[in-house]
């Protein structure tokens, strides 16, 4: 390590450019300044003694690059967009910061530069970028940082393999200083940095920020490669940060970081220009300083530019269901058919959707041989697919994720819950990240644990993010089309293996109108022709042919007429229907596929009571709270079935 | 066994479903000649005879007092003489009940015990949706003709069955009126000019508007087909000619006798028509040609000094014109219209009782 510090040429440095780095470190300084004086909101991760490689790549970019840093962003920021007055507003928490201070020190947003404090994810969102600029057509780069200590993280790996094969124009800086927070990387990074790269088959380079003017030149090499050859570079930087990973917590050897510290290039070059550097410090401090006063006086953001609670849609008119003689499979495939024909902003990603295959339930099929450059057939990388159809969401596209089996939605959860629905209001409104990831769910096939789960209560309750479940009552394009036309923010579309071959609103129960709203997600009413209904049974998406099974029989041996809702948007939840219903029938039964504890049927039991004044009995039946069984007369069981759905009412009667 | 001829429920009257057996004239296993009159039935506007067309022994398959349907075999005629044992019984042909769950309704268990319990019958609740033990408490307490025992055995209270005539009449008048869309519209008629003229020259119907309105309708009403029409499911059916009916009712129920054409006839005329048609009344020589096909029907309450009345329409038209009693000091009278709503409007009937007036008042 301390052999490859030679620290030559640094004397003779730009002078420009030494002054971008003395701003950097300046801010950095102040902003540990303001901290200690109880002005600042949060922690900060500095990183002085690592400018130069924040020079070294955001600093020689065009400003139609994109820039996708960690939580050690400041120096990246600062040389990218030059803002270090917004910078200073946002972790002073000011309404003028980059993000109005909502986003704070690791999360900024300004003109192609992004920030997100979770390690990892980053990556494939970034490779997501660059694969919105390849279908674009731009020669333009991005580049992300990472760490060492990323590289503990499994989605880094997945991203570098599609980054590899799929050719994307990105370049990887990875900025190695030998710690990860307080540990050193030889303890936590087995092997060699490059070879992970290598393995890949991305071509790597290595710097290190001592050999200050090599690293530029070598850096902007990179640039320049990744920007005619439009593929990707991994560029590993050693370096070294002269003060603790955030504030106080530094149990490094301090003659090892006197070491480097007195190696550092900045300070190398104050040594050697003495006179010339004191004056550049004196006014950078300056500038800064005043920038600072100007700051505190400041306002914060109000929180009604911030936060406005959402508006109940009330409940549309009343129209007749109609049949549609075509299956749920066919009508979905033809709606991104049409689509993806009108539309090139349409991509479609997801495991094994490549003609002739189709996808695990033929949801695709054909469309890679109508769209081969916007159909996307991925490893299998749920975390790096969701991530990669983020970058792409942000970058003006509309990609539609498949995730083959709903459980496996579990590894992709970083970047639905931290990336994706945090990019608008972390950003404070200034990106949008309208992807739509569809995912069947439910059992009954007998494919056991992790292959037949209704995990909505994992996607729901989402801030920011709509979770809509088709069902066989309503024609699926008209929610795809819903969902295309006005969503600009996340959502997630839970299908059902089972509901795929089904046509739609076919079979009806003799002595029931079937009705739907007419709004952009129909909520489904079927209730007795004359009859005053006694008791509401809500459900959405698979349930409902055992819910329109248990109908008669809860007549003939209970005398519940019943009224059954089927909801299409279970997160957020318009209530206007349900409410409407309940008045009337003061008996509310949720059945849902799902376990009960804190599920769909909780928020509705929950939602409700807030809502009425009139007493309401209201029961949830739900999958019992076990792992679904491979066995079908044990998985019948543990489901809700007919027989228990019957008996659970009954109890309440 | 020969069987010479049998004899169904003639269809006369469009409408009706069911006759009642008034009187059988002989026994099961009389002799009997062709031409003799065997059995009277009662339809919903009239008596018929039923004739036999042969001479041979009678098999009645009916009763008198008994509702029996159109269509039926009510009586046979056979070459030797019969009896219950050696006639073989009618096939009633199976009427297609097609098992469309939308005609059944679904039954509780508890609904069905409840039904077991207090005899009733499934039927009543044809066409419901579903009849749990709330819904059949609640049809309990319904008054009707299929009330329970349990009123029947009020005390301070007897009951009397209604005739099936009088059933039929309801059937008759309910049809128009259930819909709650009749209305009706009055006139005062200036009868001035006319009257003196009027009980000049007619013998039977003096001091009465009725004539005179029988003469101006048919030509009025060729302008007004709405009121010369009906409705049903949802479309309305215009009847191509006019045929005025007149309600009488002399004391045995009423009746409404088809007239001939009336239209622009003179008063004498046309009272000679109204007199024989009654008089054939009378004489029960009316055979169902005479009261059926009536698309416009005239009712005349001037004789029973009723001033205002607002008639109601019968099954099968879109309008009834009544006649009330005229106010000597004040020389005028009232007609009243009754239409149907969902074939006409108020603008219309006023529009055509406003033009009937003008035609009585000589204008």
């Amino acid at each position: 390590m301390k052999n490859q510090v030679v620290s030559k040429n640094v004397p003779s440095l730009d002078h420009d450019l030494v002054k971008k780095a003395v701003l950097i470190r300046a801010v950095e300084n102040k902003l540990l300044q303001l901290f200690s004086e109880g002005k600042l909101n949060g922690t900060v991760h500095t990183c002085v003694g690592q400018e130069f490689s924040a020079l070294a790549f955001s600093g020689q970019l065009a400003k139609e690059d994109t820039v996708f840093s960690n939580h050690r962003c400041h120096g990246h920021y600062i040389a990218f967009t030059g803002d270090y007055e917004g910078l200073l507003a946002e972790l002073m928490g000011k309404q003028s910061g980059v993000c109005g201070g909502i986003g704070g020190s690791q999360h900024l947003c300004k003109d192609n530069f992004y920030s997100n404090g979770i390690q990892g994810g980053i990556v494939p969102v970034a490779a997501g970028m660059a694969l919105a600029n390849k279908l674009k057509g731009t020669k333009r780069v991005v580049v992300v940082y990472i760490g060492d200590g990323m590289l503990g993280e499994g989605v880094v790996y997945e991203a570098l393999n599609i980054i590899s094969k799929w050719n994307l124009p990105i370049l990887i800086a990875c900025e190695n200083n030998y710690y990860a927070q307080s540990t050193p990387s030889k303890i936590n990074l087995a092997g060699d940095i490059l070879k992970r790269a290598e393995a890949f088959g991305i071509k790597t380079y290595h710097n290190d920020i001592w050999n200050t003017e090599e690293l530029m030149q070598a850096a902007s090499a990179s640039i320049a490669e990744v920007r005619e050859h439009q593929k990707p570079v991994f560029h590993l930087v050693e370096s070294y940060r002269l003060n603790p990973h955030s504030k106080g917590d530094d149990d490094r050897d301090p003659d090892e970081i006197n070491w480097y510290r007195d190696k550092d290039p900045i300070n190398v070059f104050a040594r050697e220009n003495n006179p010339l550097f004191g004056k550049i410090q004196a006014e950078t401090e300056q500038t800064v300083n005043v920038a600072v006063e100007k700051i505190l006086k400041e306002p914060e953001l109000d929180i009604r530019d911030y936060y406005q609670p959402l508006q109940e849609v009330a409940c549309g008119p009343w129209e007749p269901l109609e049949e549609i003689d075509a299956r749920q499979v066919e009508l979905i495939n033809v709606f991104f058919k049409e689509h993806m024909k009108n539309d090139r902003s349409i991509v479609f990603i997801g495991e094994d959707v490549w003609s002739p295959y189709g996808g695990a339930f033929k949801i695709a099929r054909d469309l890679s041989d109508f769209f081969p450059d916007r159909v996307f057939s991925t490893p299998i990388s749920e975390a790096a697919i969701i991530g990669i159809s983020n970058g792409l969401a942000i970058k003006g596209f509309r990609p539609f994720t498949e995730i083959m089996f709903g459980d496996f939605i579990t590894l992709g959860m970083d970047q639905i819950v931290n990336h994706a629905a945090k990019f608008h209001d972390m950003y404070n409104k200034q990106v949008k990240c309208p992807i739509v990831i569809r995912t069947p769910m439910g059992g009954r096939r007998g494919y056991g644990p992790t292959h037949s789960q209704t995990l909505d209560r994992f996607v729901t309750g989402i801030p920011n993010v709509k979770t809509i479940a088709l069902n066989t009552l309503t024609n699926p394009q008209v929610i795809y089309q819903s969902i295309f036309n006005n969503e600009e923010h996340p959502v997630i579309v839970i299908e059902n293996k089972l509901d795929y071959g089904s046509k739609i609103a076919k079979k009806r129960l003799p002595h029931y109108t079937y009705e739907k709203t007419s709004g952009d997600y129909p909520v489904v009413r079927i209730r007795p022709l004359q009859s005053a209904p006694n008791a509401t049974l809500l459900c959405y998406g698979g349930m409902v042919a055992t819910l329109l099974d248990c109908l008669e029989p809860l007549f003939i041996n209970f005398e519940i007429k019943a009224e059954v809702i089927v909801l299409t948007k279970i997160s957020p939840i318009d209530y206007a229907a349900i409410l409407e219903s309940v008045r009337e029938t003061r008996r509310l039964y949720v059945i849902e596929e799902g376990t009960m504890t804190g599920g769909f049927g909780s928020e509705v039991a929950a939602s409700v009571s807030e809502r009425l004044y009139e007493q309401v009995r209201i029961k949830r039946i739900a999958a019992l709270p076990v792992a679904i069984p491979s066995v079908r007369s044990l998985e019948n069981q543990i489901l809700p079935n007919v027989e228990r759905i019957l008996h659970s009412i009954a109890e309440t009667l | 066994m020969k069987l010479l001829q049998s004899i169904i429920v003639p269809h006369e009257i469009v409408n009706d479903e069911f006759v009642t057996v008034i009187q059988c004239h002989y026994k099961s296993g009389d002799r009997v000649k062709e031409g003799d009159a065997l059995v009277l039935i009662e339809t919903s506007k009239m008596t018929e005879e039923l004739y036999a067309g042969c001479g041979g022994y009678v098999y009645y398959r009916c009763q008198a007092d008994a509702e029996i349907k159109v269509g039926e075999r009510i009586l046979e005629i056979y070459e030797q003489p019969v009896s219950s044992a050696s006639v073989p019984p009618q096939k009633i042909p199976e009427k297609n009940e097609a098992p469309s769950n939308g005609g059944e309704a679904v039954f509780s268990q508890s609904a069905l015990r409840l039904i077991e319990e207090l005899n009733m019958s499934k039927d009543l609740f044809k066409g419901r949706d579903l009849v749990g033990t709330e819904d059949v408490r609640s049809f309990q307490l319904q008054p009707g003709p299929t009330v329970s025992d349990q009123l029947e055995s009020a005390e301070n209270i007897e009951f009397q069955k209604i005739s099936p005539y009088k059933k039929r009449e309801i059937e008759y008048l309910n049809d128009v009126q259930s819909s709650h869309l009749s209305n009706t519209v009055s006139m005062l008629v200036e009868v001035g000019s006319c009257l003196a003229e009027l009980n000049r020259v007619s013998k039977f119907f003096r001091n009465s508007l009725l004539l005179i309105v029988l003469s101006k309708l048919p030509s009025l009403l060729k302008e007004y087909p709405e009121l010369n029409a009906f409705y049903k499911a949802g479309s309305v059916g215009f009847y191509e000619n006019t045929a005025l009916g007149l309600a009488v009712n002399f004391g045995d129920g009423l009746r409404v006798l088809k007239l001939p054409e009336t239209g622009e006839k003179s008063i004498t005329d046309v009272e000679v028509l109204v007199f024989d048609m009654i008089k054939r009344y009378m004489g029960k020589k009316l055979t169902s040609k005479d009261v059926a096909g009536v698309t416009f029907t005239v009712t005349d309450l001037s004789k029973e000094g009723i001033h205002f009345f607002a008639p109601l329409i019968p099954k099968g038209q879109s309008a009834i014109l009544g006649i009330s009693a005229i106010d000597e000091k004040l020389q005028r009278c009232i007609l009243s219209l009754s239409f149907d709503h969902r074939v006409t409007d108020g603008r219309k009937a006023s529009e055509f009782l406003r033009k009937l007036k003008k035609r009585i008042e000589g204008r």
